[in-house]
């Protein structure tokens, strides 16, 4: 809530609005925390959201904890 | 979601500026899809198909995608068909498709135009009123006319949208407006508005529907409130009878969004004023009515998974005349999203009065005053 600014439902909701009415593109979603801490990594400016951290992420930043459930963390480049 | 340890769920790129080549390609273009398939059961009245014997006559099924084209111009597209007993008969439709071009934008504001077929906001639900995972529920409240057999005046226009929305630091602001050109009306909406037995039949001409709303949402959508608006006037002609009937549809909208709980609530006034000349006879003769509907839905999450709600739902068709013209639904419901891709919900609705039961379903049966619902639905998104 504090760096999303928002509940994840809330947020799921608003993306879901915008795809299905033509307005937006929703968020690209990844299969696993290694492929997102290669795409937050190659993408500057860009924000992931995961719920475990890898191992060995130096060269990112973590933003801090970010959840409604407890194990969200958001990473940024 | 640490349960099942699901290992990453989003990667929000916000790209700013210049980013890397690679995800603007992927951006350029994006697909999606849905598919949702209902199962009815139902003891007094027939929804959807011969629900009272069980009916599976209830499904949605839709694709589409965005392209960009340019910075400031996309284009926007969806294909959908949906069967719902006698009142939706699975054929394909445009559901929208239009160009939007951006006209200015800056930090914090921007503008656009849409032109071509494009989708209605009115109230929280109507654009995406087909799409089993943007409802609050499997059916939608009284207020979206969801079982009058009128759909099509509502769901989505042709002609030119502007798009203007504001963002805070604490706060966001939209305000959309529609502007649609004259659309010719089926003869089966014409018969599911005023009856099989009705002089008014064949088909009609919707002349210049105006849709405009303004919503917003205070401290990251904790509190989100819209006002909605439509306009437009229903032409009829054939050899016994002229018509004409200015209709107008206002919603007031509020939700409030907690962590475990959303209230949400709607209230809606239609209003219409009717001329009908039969020149047979020199008859000439005016009319006007007004119809409320109101409805407060709670929704409580379980987890991140499951989440429990309830609702009631009012509506009274004649102020002067509430016993004969009111009718309420109480609705339990549940809903379980394993996955992002997958929903399964499932509801029961206790329904008093004849207006939210589909006429089109029960055309050669007395309706009940008393009916029990109970609706099943699978999703599946990409």
């Amino acid at each position: 809530m504090q760096y999303l600014k928002t509940f994840p439902y809330v947020l799921n909701r608003q993306w879901d609005q915008l795809t299905f009415t033509g307005s937006g593109v929703a968020p690209t979603e990844v299969a696993t925390t290694y492929r997102l801490y290669e795409m937050v990594r190659s993408t500057p400016g860009s924000i992931g959201y995961v719920n475990r951290l890898p191992g060995n992420m130096n060269d990112i930043k973590l933003v801090g904890q970010d959840s409604t459930f407890d194990t969200e963390r958001t990473i940024r480049f | 979601m640490n349960t099942l340890n699901r290992a990453v769920t989003l990667c929000v790129c916000l790209t700013m500026g210049m980013t890397a080549t690679t995800q603007a390609n992927q951006d350029s273009l994006s697909l999606h899809g849905f598919f949702s398939q209902g199962y009815l059961y139902s003891k007094g009245n027939d929804f959807f198909g011969e629900s009272t014997d069980g009916s599976w006559e209830y499904y949605e099924a839709g694709a589409g995608g965005r392209y960009r084209v340019a910075p400031y111009l996309s284009l926007a597209g969806q294909f959908f068909a949906r069967d719902a007993g006698r009142g939706d008969n699975g054929s394909v439709r445009t559901d929208y498709l239009y160009a939007d071009l951006r006209l200015a934008q800056s930090n914090n504001a921007g503008t656009s135009i849409r032109v071509g077929r494009v989708r209605n906001p009115f109230g929280f639900y109507n654009s995406t009123r087909d799409v089993f995972f943007t409802r609050p529920s499997i059916l939608l409240p009284q207020q979206y006319l969801e079982s009058f057999g009128v759909r099509e005046l509502l769901f989505s226009s042709d002609g030119a949208q502007f798009h203007s929305y504001w963002e805070g630091d604490n706060h966001h602001l939209e305000f959309t407006s529609t502007f649609g050109k004259n659309d010719k009306i089926s003869s089966d909406t014409v018969t599911n508005m005023f009856g099989a037995g009705s002089s008014l039949n064949g088909d009609a001409e919707l002349q210049s529907p105006v849709f405009a709303q303004l919503s917003g949402g205070l401290a990251g959508d904790r509190w989100k409130a819209a006002l909605s608006y439509y306009n437009t006037t229903l032409a009829f002609s054939n050899t016994s009878i002229v018509a004409s009937l200015d209709a107008t549809l206002m919603a007031a909208s509020l939700q409030y969004n907690a962590e475990k709980l959303s209230l949400t609530g709607e209230y809606s006034l239609l209003s219409s004023n009717s001329v009908f000349v039969i020149p047979a006879v020199n008859l000439v003769s005016t009319g006007n009515s007004k119809t409320e509907t109101a409805y407060i839905q709670a929704d409580y999450r379980l987890d991140n998974k499951v989440t429990a709600y309830t609702r009631f739902d009012h509506r009274l068709g004649n102020r002067e005349r509430p016993n004969e013209t009111d009718s309420s639904i109480l609705t339990l419901g549940a809903r379980w999203e394993p996955r992002k891709q997958w929903r399964f919900a499932a509801e029961i609705h206790g329904i008093r009065g004849t207006a939210p039961i589909p006429a089109i379903d029960n055309r050669n049966t007395s309706l009940a005053e008393r009916s029990e619902l109970i609706v099943l639905m699978a999703g599946y998104r990409f």
